[in-house]
């Protein structure tokens, strides 16, 4: 017995012992001494160096209904000036009266001029970092920063959460924003000759909502961000703008998205199509010194609205051909927009660069051999949602009775 | 005339006897010396405990007989006295002694002396009758379909149960007597064909080696006989059903009863036979099953509910969903508890209104549960001592704890919640980790009388499975369970 219990003992006592040598309540941290940080935006004055840094911080009372504190804002931001990002957040300590917990954001946001110089310090300080995922949303504004940092948002109250979601939506529903618009989908590309396209925001109104009153305001849109457009970058630096149409089809192209939203026009009557389910293949063929990229687009077509050309088995293949057509002639224009300004939007180069064989040497020499490719797009469509097909209102005035 | 001698010298033993006995138990209020005498002045006593026997068998079956001036004849005629007598006394069990301790010894157990002077043996008659209340439903072990009765204190009611459900000759049913000063009654029960040899001499040996002065319930065996005395989880299953008791019978298992004590003891068992309960063979194949990961789940629940709420709050907060953890923030404000400490002061609580509610009279029902909704609830958020949160959790934790069948399993869960709950406090996950991996080491270095503790999982038993995580229809559970190691495999044969 006596020994029994002895070997119980040293049982418990080796793993006790062993526990002691574990990472253990140094660690402890509680929940309510964290500035569970929300949304970040970084500005960088090309001129200086100077970094300036927002940490939009969540008041937790402000957001849940609970304690009836009577604080209503559900964010703080700070503003933190230093010479180098590592500066700033020993900076946070004299200003921020809890510990920093970055591990939450959902949201950065830089500034055009900081994005313009290059991210890449930026980049690799949050990719090393443990407690800061780089799969937060990254966001270019052309506004002034301190504006978009201390506006408050109605409906979603948290800033960075707002933007995520509506990243999300678009990029479900309507094709116009893509979900890879993280920081690490710009890290991936910074050492690539691909571009990468992140989405840009503003103010909605010249004036920002400072306080919480605008809660209490009717019009949402004053003080409000919207998406604008796309920031176009090579490797690290920020070297142009996109437009919205063109944004969907190169988000659609990229195969990022696979909602595309177009308006036809078939007997000279507007027809709005949406193309749903769309996986999109790019095969890049090179004969007899001449570059040709084929698109293989499959879609299901829904027709939004149609209102004076109703849907018949006669036109039916004419719609359909319309929106080929139409598909076809915008590709070629983004290739060609960005022929001209030397982006290579349809990642052409990168192809070529992955390529093998002795016929593709030639065209791996010339760096700028993307700028003479042809482009072929066929697109499988099939109608899935008919739109009106028979005796929409009309509008006819009606006289009199009989 | 020489005769009558002989009677009267035995005369003066008899008083010796009487003398003896009423110095050896004290003279006890119970005990009665009822005197007889037969013709001649042949006297005797007919001695008992009033409060074990059933007075009307004495006094309408044995006294009358001496009245009759037949015996007196018979006696005289006879050559031995006790056959004689025994064939005239209408009682079951009579046996004679001349080992006066002995005797003593049975009175105690309820039986009654007779003594003729003369005669030197003493006859032991049994008539006892001890109080017990009737067979009543099960208290813990409450079932919605299914037999209603349970077992209760008296020993010979207890066999009758087991008996009423197994009408086999192979119900081999052994008694023995442990506790030096108490001579309880103890019962060994089992399938003579389907029990392994192997394990029911495993269960005699150990019992014979229990050296107790006093055994009063079969919680004093199972502790006595159990494989690790100091192990978190029980290798000896407890019931007061005789339908459980007997269907374990049924599959080569063996159960202990103890005279006075309406718990069953049923050995070798395995972990997973704690989350089933009888209620599953009393429902349909595809409910039980469902019922059975209910309860899988409510007892991961218990386990580390508590623990992981300790882990994440207070290390790992970046696991929490944004949301979820703005919300566990704005609750925790003001709360002047650490996240560990204050779920320790809830379970802790929670744990003494549980042993409040088990001990308390009745009567104080009601004051108890109003202050226990108070204490664990809005009020104690209220007033910010506790977060929202944290009465979630102990709710959560104590209504999983609850849906475990047996009453001893759901003790084990709360040990081992309390140990996770303390790992997660200083280590974080990486302690429930660790508490994890030593649980899962020590289970699968657990037997219960030699079968393995996580059979069938840990050895695969594959055939076992359609009684362990699922329960398959009736038809098909055609074999017995192979972990038992039983003689034979098919199910409605008999050798």
């Amino acid at each position: 017995m006596n020994f029994k219990i002895k070997s119980f003992a040293y049982k418990l006592f080796i793993p006790l012992i062993s526990f002691t040598s574990l990472t253990g309540c140094w660690d402890l941290v509680e929940v309510n001494q964290l500035a569970i940080v929300n949304m970040l935006g970084a500005d960088k004055d090309p001129k200086t160096g100077k970094h300036t840094t927002y940490y939009q911080v969540v008041n937790p009372p402000g957001i849940a209904k609970q304690g009836g504190s009577g604080i209503k804002s559900p964010v703080y931001s700070y503003k933190i000036e230093a010479s180098s990002i590592p500066e700033t957040e020993i900076k946070t300590s004299q200003i921020i009266p809890r510990v920093l917990f970055p591990d939450h954001y959902q949201a950065i946001i830089i500034t055009e001029r900081y994005a313009r110089t290059g991210l890449r310090e930026m980049v690799n300080f949050i990719d090393r970092k443990n407690n800061r995922h780089s799969s937060v949303n990254l966001l270019i504004t052309d506004s002034p920063l301190a504006e978009v940092m201390n506006t408050y948002i109605p409906l979603e109250r948290l800033s960075g959460l707002t933007l995520r979601s509506m990243i999300k939506i678009q990029s479900e529903q309507f094709g116009s924003a893509s979900e890879k618009s993280r920081i690490k989908d710009l890290g991936e590309k910074i050492e690539s000759s691909a571009l990468t396209i992140m989405p840009l925001i503003s103010l909605a109104s010249s004036k920002p909502a400072p306080s919480t009153d605008r809660y209490e305001q009717i019009n949402a849109n004053q003080g409000n961000i919207t998406f604008t457009g796309g920031a176009v970058f090579e490797g690290d630096r920020m070297i142009g703008k996109l437009k919205q149409p063109q944004l969907s089809l190169y988000y659609l192209l990229s195969g990022q998205t696979h909602v595309l939203s177009q308006t036809l026009t078939v007997n000279q009557e507007k027809i709005y199509i949406r193309a749903i389910d769309t996986v999109v293949s790019k095969h890049l063929s090179y004969a007899s010194g001449q570059l040709s990229l084929r698109f293989d687009m499959k879609t299901k077509l829904q027709i939004q609205a149609n209102q004076n050309v109703i849907l018949t088995k006669g036109n039916l293949a004419k719609i359909k051909e319309s929106f080929h057509r139409q598909v076809e002639i915008k590709t070629n224009e983004l290739y060609h927009m960005g022929r001209m300004k030397g982006w290579d939007l349809l990642g052409i180069e990168e192809q070529i660069k992955w390529k093998r064989g002795k016929e593709w040497e030639q065209a791996k020499k010339n760096t700028s051999s993307w700028k003479e490719t042809k482009i072929d797009l066929t697109v499988i469509s099939k109608v899935t949602d008919t739109g009106v097909i028979k005796d929409p209102y009309k509008g006819e005035q009606h006289h009199g009775g009989s | 005339s020489s005769c009558s001698n002989v009677y009267e010298t035995n005369a003066i033993k008899l008083h010796a006897l009487i003398n003896y006995l009423q110095d050896t138990l004290g003279n006890p209020p119970d005990l009665n010396k009822y005197p007889f005498s037969l013709s001649h002045g042949i006297e005797g006593y007919c001695i008992f405990i009033e409060t074990l026997i059933d007075k009307k068998k004495i006094e309408n079956d044995i006294l009358p007989i001496f009245t009759e001036k037949q015996l007196y004849d018979d006696l005289i005629a006879s050559e031995n006295v006790i056959q004689s007598l025994s064939k005239r006394i209408p009682a079951i069990s009579i046996t004679a002694s001349a080992d006066i301790d002995s005797c003593i010894q049975e009175l105690l157990a309820g039986k009654s002396l007779l003594t003729i002077a003369g005669i030197n043996e003493i006859l032991i008659i049994d008539v006892a009758k001890f109080n017990h209340r009737p067979v009543s439903e099960p208290q813990t072990e409450t079932t919605v379909r299914g037999p209603r009765e349970a077992f209760n204190e008296d020993f010979a009611i207890n066999i009758g149960l087991l008996r009423k459900r197994i009408r086999s000759t192979k119900l081999h049913i052994e008694q023995m007597t442990i506790g030096t000063r108490t001579e309880t009654r103890l019962l060994l029960a089992f399938m003579k064909d389907l029990a392994p040899s192997e394990v029911v001499n495993e269960f005699r040996r150990r019992i014979q080696l229990i050296q107790t002065d006093s055994l009063l319930d079969t919680t004093y065996v199972e502790e006595w006989i159990q494989d690790s005395t100091f192990s978190f989880f029980p290798t000896l299953l407890n019931t007061e059903r005789p339908d459980v008791t007997a269907s374990h019978i049924l599959e080569g298992r063996v159960a202990v009863l103890v005279d006075g004590s309406p718990i069953a003891i049923i050995g070798p068992i395995t972990l997973f036979q704690y989350f089933s309960a009888p209620e599953d063979y009393y429902q349909r194949a595809n409910v039980a099953t469902l019922l059975r990961w209910l309860r899988i789940w409510a007892f991961t629940l218990a386990v580390f509910v508590p623990a992981l709420y300790i882990a994440v709050i207070s290390y790992h907060q970046a696991l929490i969903p944004p949301s979820l953890l703005i919300n566990i923030s704005a609750q925790r404000e003001g709360v002047p508890f650490s996240g560990a400490l204050e779920a320790f002061i809830m379970m802790i609580t929670f744990e003494i209104l549980r042993e409040a509610g088990l001990r308390m009279p009745r009567v104080a029902g009601q004051a108890i549960s109003i202050v226990g909704a108070l204490v664990l609830g809005q009020a104690a958020v209220q007033a910010g001592l506790v977060s929202a949160a944290m009465v979630i959790i102990v709710s959560i934790t104590a209504i999983s704890n609850f849906v475990s069948p047996f009453y001893n399993f759901a003790i084990s869960q709360r040990l081992l919640q309390f140990s996770y709950m303390l790992l997660a406090s200083f280590m974080g996950l990486f302690g429930i980790l660790c508490g994890v991996l030593f649980t899962t080491v020590h289970l699968a270095s657990l037997k219960s009388f030699g079968v393995p503790y996580l059979a069938p999982l840990a050895p695969t038993l594959l055939s076992d499975w359609k009684d362990t995580l699922i329960r398959v229809p009736r038809q098909w559970m055609t074999t017995f369970p192979r972990m038992n190691d039983i003689k034979y495999k098919k199910k409605g044969k008999l050798p």
